[in-house]
């Protein structure tokens, strides 16, 4: 992932402005990859590729039109993010609300805890400690792909924006239309289906 | 007081990326000290969103950014010449 300063965007965006060739290499070296990710992490693989060139051509279009006021990387985000929901919306009713069904899975079980809200059983010690360690497991790998597959598609989004993309809490929120609140449970959701699956993990080696 | 329970299902991610007041922060932060079952989640649960931070990038061919990026170029051109005419 990439780290740009607004230095360094002001800078790009003249070249690109000019019409510098190397300038568009650099552009799309540096955001494609993180682009097509979000893209897919709305709307799946399969229609992310669409979804992305048509956002690279929107933001050429409007290129003179970008006032800096956000960084390069949030304004492509939302262009690409607002492409891929407009084509999810097409395909399907979009549910906003939360799945209802996992309300009580893994950390929601109400048998985790006692009733005075201890824990029932300590949190089991994982091996791995780190996400080198654990990301070196090629089944781990294919567990984790499974898993976000499974994840309703909102919270699959929030997710990827926040702790895969590293996006302020408030911009996801923009881009998805969401409250803060909502978006925080959402997240809180999904990170704790991720933790339940490591955790199985953990302790079976599979999942 | 802020129990287990609390923590782990309300309290936990928004600690996490500190999304919390300060009177909710220094609750949790209380917790912890006493409850070594809720650091290791803590623990557990940070490490979860480092893993999800580094989770490898599908790779894009070289052949297909640089198609891309001329693609973009050419457009720009186009437009650049619509807008001097």
């Amino acid at each position: 992932m990439t780290h740009q300063n607004p230095v360094d965007d002001a800078a790009l965006l003249v070249r690109l402005r000019s019409g510098e060739k190397a300038a568009f290499e650099e552009l799309v070296r540096q955001h494609h990859g993180a682009m097509m990710r979000a893209a897919a992490a709305i709307i799946g693989d399969a229609q992310a590729e669409e979804a992305v060139q048509e956002a690279w051509l929107a933001a050429i279009r409007h290129l003179h039109d970008f006032e800096g006021r956000s960084s390069l990387k949030t304004w492509l985000f939302s262009i690409v993010i607002n492409e891929a929901r407009g084509r999810l919306r097409k395909t399907k009713r979009e549910v906003l609300i939360d799945d209802q069904d996992s309300r009580n899975e893994g950390l929601f079980d109400p048998g985790r805890f006692l009733c005075d809200g201890h824990w029932a059983h300590e949190p089991a010690l994982w091996h791995d400690q780190s996400p080198e360690a654990l990301l070196s497991h090629e089944d781990f790998l294919h567990c984790l792909g499974k898993l976000l597959d499974t994840l309703p598609d909102i919270q699959r989004s929030v997710l990827t924006l926040r702790d895969y993309q590293g996006l302020e809490v408030e911009t996801i929120c923009n881009i998805l239309s969401v409250s803060a609140s909502n978006m925080r449970v959402l997240l809180h959701r999904a990170r704790a289906k991720v933790y339940t699956m490591v955790d199985l993990y953990e302790e079976t080696g599979t999942c | 007081m802020l129990t287990c329970r609390e923590l782990v299902q309300t309290r936990a991610s928004d600690y996490l990326d500190s999304q919390l007041n300060w009177r909710q922060r220094a609750s949790v932060r209380f917790h912890l000290l006493i409850c070594d079952h809720c650091r290791r989640f803590i623990r557990q649960l940070d490490l979860v969103r480092r893993v999800l931070a580094r989770e490898p990038e599908a790779p894009v061919s070289e052949a297909e950014l640089k198609a891309l990026a001329e693609r973009l170029h050419r457009q720009h051109q186009q437009q650049a010449g619509h807008r001097h005419k």
